[in-house]
């Protein structure tokens, strides 16, 4: 438990680790920042001014972190609260993490036993993520965003039945005491994914956890802006280039992973160490907040060398399987695409990594865990919040970063959506008809004042001022969560649009006093039953075949209030596979760029489509039907 | 009741009369979960029974019937069973030549256990495991085949009306990020 006034520690020291106010924190390392560490220097994302990268302006800014040592000097360390990471596993045992492991927090899928340490020699991907969240501060190696957690892990938490995800997710002895779960895993289905699971259609377990404070699950938004993996030996899927470039829109939209549509599951995407977007981060309209994972690539002894604009830079420096057998530090990798830190046996490894226990990790899986030791630094200064009052405060709180990203690469200029070539328009304007319009708007302001962004969502964490905010809150917001029914809208079933242009396909209309939180749509070829708001619990509801070129459809969503929010892209990730998809049902999108608008008024919802490809059955018109939802604040 | 989930449930039970008679051609090589069928490979998935659904009725296609695409996504097929006594799976095919797991589970939501050990007694006989899930108002029954699941489920859909009851289904295959 955090210990509340019970000592005032000395203050001082000469590195700049310690508390200059009271600290209530005991112990060795009392109040200190994690300059205790030996690599510390490394870890940019605690403090980027005092890191080795600060001088090497090609891949840091020397500002860009996540504003993390003033907490620690006010000795909030993650006392008291419970982390657990679902992942490939978590070496337990590890001389960095052994002292925060609770053992009845652990467990293995694969073998049905309590011990989540990886078998596979390349499984470190958990162990790097528990490090960036909980590495204890020990004089030894990293120290986690929140050292003082209690750490809890389950191995081989992929591919697991509904029984098995329950039990992760806080159904389980080892898991219902989990405050925070981090989830780095997440999935690119080849189709549009239907969204009707259970948690779509309102079941929403998780509010009864943590004493019915909710759980707060924290997950990669995904690292296929540029491209998409599938990592099963086919080609990398692709996306149009925009004007001949790429990298203009992103290629993946995280509402893919349909689990991010749940409003407890907070979508993060990741930044690189210049304080832009780390250049694999996946950006859409239900990211949440920003956190830290560094570049694609990196070169030199820890990643010095380089340039960010070419996707170079250094990573998040963590735990590894320990040994130079083991992980990603490993003894024969090519200098050519691991820094020397990592390279067992090389000078510098010989040096600060002799018996390879640490490396650095990119990816959204290492930006997620960046937020969730910032999450659990505001747990352990106010246990009290809710699931709803921790996404308020980093809505809140997070910094907008790289403001002028919407204009960068002729970005803010409209497209011709025959061809996907700019224009020499920078109008926002989305009309009905309209052969060309934006399909970037960069950060916007909505009417309740909130900064949002599909690349950085509400922005960068900062620690500091979001645990100052969770000290001051007192009063809570309600952690019950109700998700309504989609609602079919009969001027936008079976509504037909055009390739090529913007279609406006209709209007709704939300009465009352609530505002916004999130907004979600659900799109299906052809047509689906109109019938009535309870349409979804329908035994007769039905749909009608229509050719759909939904790799050619985006969707933008203007608010009564005037703020668009573009949900898809025209030219999206389904649109160069191997034939494009000419059906899908209940396809799900959804934004947050809406937050805290008032509801009430008339909704719009454009269809603003490319022009598919030959092998897209489709003729120049299709069809479309559109349910849609509110989420409310409480 | 659940649109989407009583879609799975009716296709299921339509199709799970057919699947028995699926040679064991995917059997030898069942593509992964998250994975698309070829067009070739589609084809001979459609070309055994399969199941048809429309608004009132589920009809069984002949091998090699007619056209099954009148409810979108909502017609699947088995492609092969495995796993153990223990640990039994089915994988799938959906319409969008999509394939999917299924652990045969019955997934029963929005329903206190305490309510859910009375109405679920009558199948506990037939299942091979049961898990409750009281801090979540959750429970999972799960069966030896996915034909029990879907038959479960269907019962259990008209027995607890004010519950989600579904038939999982996963397309996705998580990896790390």
């Amino acid at each position: 438990m955090f210990l509340v006034g019970t000592q005032l520690v000395s203050c001082g020291g000469d590195s700049g680790s310690s508390s200059t106010s009271s600290c209530s924190e005991t112990g060795p390392y009392a109040c200190q920042t994690g300059a205790t560490e030996p690599l510390y220097t490394y870890q940019w994302a605690l403090n980027a001014a005092q890191s080795f990268f600060a001088s090497y302006t090609l891949v840091s800014d020397g500002t860009t972190d996540l504003n993390v040592d003033a907490v620690h000097k006010q000795g909030i360390k993650g006392q008291g609260v419970n982390v657990l990471v679902l992942d490939d596993g978590v070496e337990i045992n590890h001389e960095d993490l052994k002292d925060n492991v609770n053992p009845s927090m652990t467990w293995n899928f694969q073998n049905n036993n309590t011990d989540p340490t990886p078998t596979a020699i390349d499984d470190a991907h958990g162990t790097n993520v528990a490090g960036i969240i909980a590495a204890v501060q020990n004089g030894i190696g990293v120290m986690g965003i929140a050292p003082r957690v209690t750490l809890g892990a389950a191995g081989n938490a992929r591919f697991i039945n509904a029984a098995q995800t329950y039990a992760a997710f806080g159904g389980a002895p080892w898991s219902i005491n989990a405050h925070i779960i981090n989830y780095s895993l997440g999935d690119n289905p080849k189709v549009p994914p239907s969204y009707e699971n259970a948690e779509a259609v309102g079941g929403q377990p998780w509010t009864n956890l943590r004493s019915n404070k909710g759980l707060i699950v924290i997950q990669s938004a995904g690292n296929e802006y540029i491209y998409v993996d599938d990592k099963d030996g086919t080609p990398y899927r692709t996306c149009p280039k925009v004007n001949t470039t790429t990298q203009i829109v992103s290629c993946e939209n995280p509402v893919n992973e349909t689990d991010l549509l749940s409003p407890m599951r907070l979508s993060i995407a990741a930044a690189n160490a210049k304080g832009y977007r780390a250049s694999y981060s996946s950006a859409g309209s239900i990211n949440w907040v920003t956190g830290l994972g560094g570049e694609l690539s990196s070169t030199g002894n820890y990643g010095e060398a380089g340039s960010a604009a070419n996707a170079e830079g250094p990573q998040i420096y963590s735990t590894d399987l320990m040994g130079c057998e083991r992980g990603y530090s490993q003894n024969g990798l090519a200098a050519d695409y691991y820094v020397q830190f990592m390279i067992g046996g090389s000078p510098i490894n010989m040096e600060k990594n002799p018996n390879c226990n640490f490396d650095q990790m990119n990816g959204t899986s290492s930006s997620a865990p960046t937020i969730t030791g910032v999450v659990a630094l505001m747990l352990s200064a106010n246990p009290n919040l809710t699931w709803r009052d921790v996404r308020h405060i980093l809505a809140t709180t997070s910094k907008q970063m790289d403001p002028d990203y919407g204009s960068r690469d002729g970005r803010n200029k409209q497209i011709n959506l025959a061809d996907y070539m700019f224009t020499d328009s920078t109008s926002t304007a989305l009309t009905d008809g309209a052969s060309a319009t934006r399909i970037d708007y960069g950060w916007q302001t909505n009417t309740a004042g909130y900064k949002y962004s599909n690349w950085y969502g509400f922005g960068l964490a900062d620690a500091t001022v979001a645990v100052a905010k969770a000290k001051a809150t007192t009063n809570y917001m309600s952690a019950a969560l109700t998700l309504p029914a989609f609602i079919p809208v009969p001027a936008m079933t079976n509504k037909s649009f055009t390739y090529g242009q913007v279609t406006k396909l209709g209007e709704f209309t939300v009465t009352g006093a609530d505002k916004v939180d999130g907004m979600q749509l659900r799109l299906n070829a052809g047509t689906k039953d109109a019938g009535t708001s309870d349409d979804q619990d329908s035994d007769d509801s039905s749909s009608t075949a229509s050719d759909l070129c939904i790799g050619s459809v985006g969707m933008y969503v203007q608010s009564p209030s005037g703020t668009v929010s573009i949900l898809a892209v025209p030219y999206n990730v389904y649109y160069l596979t191997d034939k494009q998809l000419t059906i899908t049902n209940n396809y799900g999108l959804g934004t947050y760029a809406f937050y805290g608008e008032a509801a009430a008024g008339s909704w719009q919802v454009f269809a603003v489509s490319g022009k598919p490809l030959s092998t897209c059955t489709s003729a120049s018109t299709s069809s479309i039907s559109v349910e849609y939802r509110i989420i409310p604040m409480p | 009741m659940n649109f989407s989930e009583h879609h799975y449930l009716r296709s299921l039970l339509g199709f799970l009369f057919g699947c028995m008679l699926l040679t064991s051609s995917f059997a030898q090589n069942t593509p992964k979960v998250g994975s698309l069928l070829t067009e070739s490979e589609m084809a001979a998935a459609k070309a055994k029974p399969g199941i048809q659904e429309s608004k009132k009725i589920i009809s069984v296609l002949s091998a090699g019937g007619a056209t099954v695409n009148q409810e979108l996504g909502k017609t699947i097929w088995v492609l092969s069973t495995g796993g153990s006594t223990t640990d039994p799976y089915t994988m799938v095919v959906n319409e969008q030549r999509a394939v999917g797991k299924s652990s045969n589970e019955v997934l029963i939501t929005d329903s206190p256990t305490a309510q859910t050990k009375v109405k679920i007694a009558a199948y506990l006989p037939k299942a091979i495991s049961v898990n409750y899930f009281d801090n979540m108002n959750a429970t999972v029954l799960r069966f030896a085949t996915l034909e029990e699941a879907a038959k479960a489920c269907a019962a259990l859909k008209t027995a607890m009306p004010d519950a989600q009851v579904s038939l999982p289904v996963t397309y996705s295959s998580p990896r790390t990020k």
